[in-house]
């Protein structure tokens, strides 16, 4: 957006400027920044226009740091990504995940950037519909402006795959008109989006763990009102999702997570275990991901999320036999 | 000569019948020890492979897919009907598509014949990019399904 033609112009500006008197000066001046200003309001206010290489490659990269939106796709090999059908079960019933492919009827081809934002982060439907918060937006919520404008930008880039969603199939009355909102007005835990994503060192490692990589949604416990418990944040979940034992991956030394940095950096780039094992089940699908999971994220990332894993405070927290 | 080769069929064909009274007689309880000790061998096998390749030393990384595709090719024997105990991770889907857990087998052999054959040409690059995936398709293609995920770290 401030490419080589704006320092031009910046220079031609500057030049005249000099030769100038204080008043011309002063509206030179105010005319430059309207120029500079309207140079990059194409790129904001235009969605229908090509998006550069380098916004998609940043918006495939946060793909990649959610674990691939892997709950929009079913598992199985050849399923249409993004197209949703994924089947999962809740405490209040039973849910299929959403289309969230571009197809103008029965994707999110027909939302704007701001309405496909609004449900990511605050769970919201464009026709004022909440999403049920089995879609993490509380953990979403968390993320940056400049990365969820990015994670559009590819969303749109993926092939539109018409698919009709599936109705949800509530078990418990009022749910949706009583439950859900007391609930997520009392006990569901939002995440605060910073102003800009960090890019280095402990913060950045929070802000992917905790926000973009949604971990503490299947290894965080979660307290009698079904809320994730914070108190125990990534102490492992022994009714986590698909009925998997999800583990305890604070440093607690008996119960926890002992590997070191570098193993979990490794096996979150490979998917490899330190002892020979293999990742298998949800974690593997959102390491591989679909089209980019968390092995696509730099090796500064993986190792900013495993240094941050380390520093959490370890819980004691038994998780399988 | 003639009651020697006699006298030789008869004592082979009595070792096998007794080889064969022998594995007949195997518990579910020996199976699951037996395939987990070939699990763990083969687990430490590829990370050897892997320390190999992070090191540059190909030749660790051919040697141990060797060891791979010869453990490779002793899982199917490992998981007859009904070899199933508590300690064991097997999920009953190995015999209900037993067919499907076989393939499984085998493509872990052949990909691990594949890796050594690369490795053994010396080529590093190759040998990473076969490494870079192996893992997905190979054990977790067939953990996925198959077996019941370890809660706990190793």
């Amino acid at each position: 957006m401030t490419g080589p033609r704006n320092l031009e112009r910046s220079a031609l500006v500057m030049a005249w400027t000099m030769s100038a008197r204080p008043r011309q000066v002063g509206r030179l001046l105010l005319l430059s920044a309207a120029l500079f200003l309207l140079s990059t309001l194409p790129a904001l206010a235009q969605p229908g226009a090509a998006p550069s290489q380098a916004e998609l490659a940043r918006g495939k990269y946060v793909f990649g740091a959610t674990g691939g939106c892997g709950c929009h796709t079913e598992p199985g090999k050849g399923k249409p990504v993004n197209a949703g059908g994924r089947k999962i079960d809740a405490p209040f019933g039973t849910v299929y995940s959403t289309n969230i492919t571009p197809d103008r009827e029965t994707g999110i081809g027909g939302w704007t950037d701001e309405q496909i934002i609004t449900a990511t982060r605050l769970g919201r439907r464009p026709n004022g519909e909440r999403i049920l918060p089995v879609h993490p937006f509380m953990a979403f919520n968390g993320m940056a402006e400049g990365d969820l404008k990015a994670l559009v930008v590819f969303l749109r880039s993926l092939p539109p795959v018409k698919r009709q969603n599936q109705p949800k199939r509530i078990t418990v009355p009022l749910f949706e008109s009583v439950f859900l909102p007391a609930w997520l007005a009392a006990f569901a835990v939002h995440e605060t989006p910073p102003a800009a994503a960090p890019t280095s060192g402990p913060a950045r490692g929070e802000y992917l763990v905790k926000a973009v990589g949604h971990c503490g949604e299947c290894h965080t416990p979660r307290g009698a009102t079904q809320a994730v418990d914070n108190s125990r944040f990534l102490a492992g979940n022994p009714k986590g999702p698909e009925n998997s034992e999800v583990p305890n991956i604070t440093p607690d030394p008996q119960t926890g997570l002992k590997w070191s940095v570098d193993e979990i950096a490794y096996y979150l780039g490979s998917g490899n275990k330190p002892n020979g094992d293999v990742v298998d089940g949800i974690m593997a699908e959102v390491i591989f991901g679909n089209v980019a999971g968390y092995r696509d994220m730099t090796k500064a990332d993986l190792t900013a999320i495993a240094q941050y894993i380390k520093s959490i405070p370890p819980v004691r927290n038994k998780i399988g036999k | 000569m003639k009651r020697t080769v006699i006298s030789l069929t008869v004592l082979m064909a009595s070792v096998g019948l007794l080889a064969a009274c022998a594995t007949a007689s195997k518990s579910p309880a020996e199976y699951v020890e037996d395939r987990q000790k070939l699990m763990k061998a083969h687990g430490d096998a590829w990370k050897n492979v892997q320390d190999g390749a992070k090191a540059g030393n190909l030749q660790a990384v051919a040697s141990n897919a060797d060891v791979m595709a010869n453990n490779a090719k002793q899982i199917p024997a490992l998981f007859p009907e009904g070899s199933m105990t508590e300690k064991s991770k097997a999920k009953p889907e190995i015999w209900q598509k037993k067919a499907e857990f076989d393939a499984a087998a085998k493509k872990m052999e052949m990909e691990s014949i594949k890796l050594r054959d690369t490795a053994r040409t010396g080529n590093a690059q190759a040998t990473n990019d076969v490494i870079k995936d192996f893992g997905r398709n190979t054990c977790g293609s067939c953990h996925t399904p198959f077996r019941v995920p370890p809660p706990r770290q190793g």
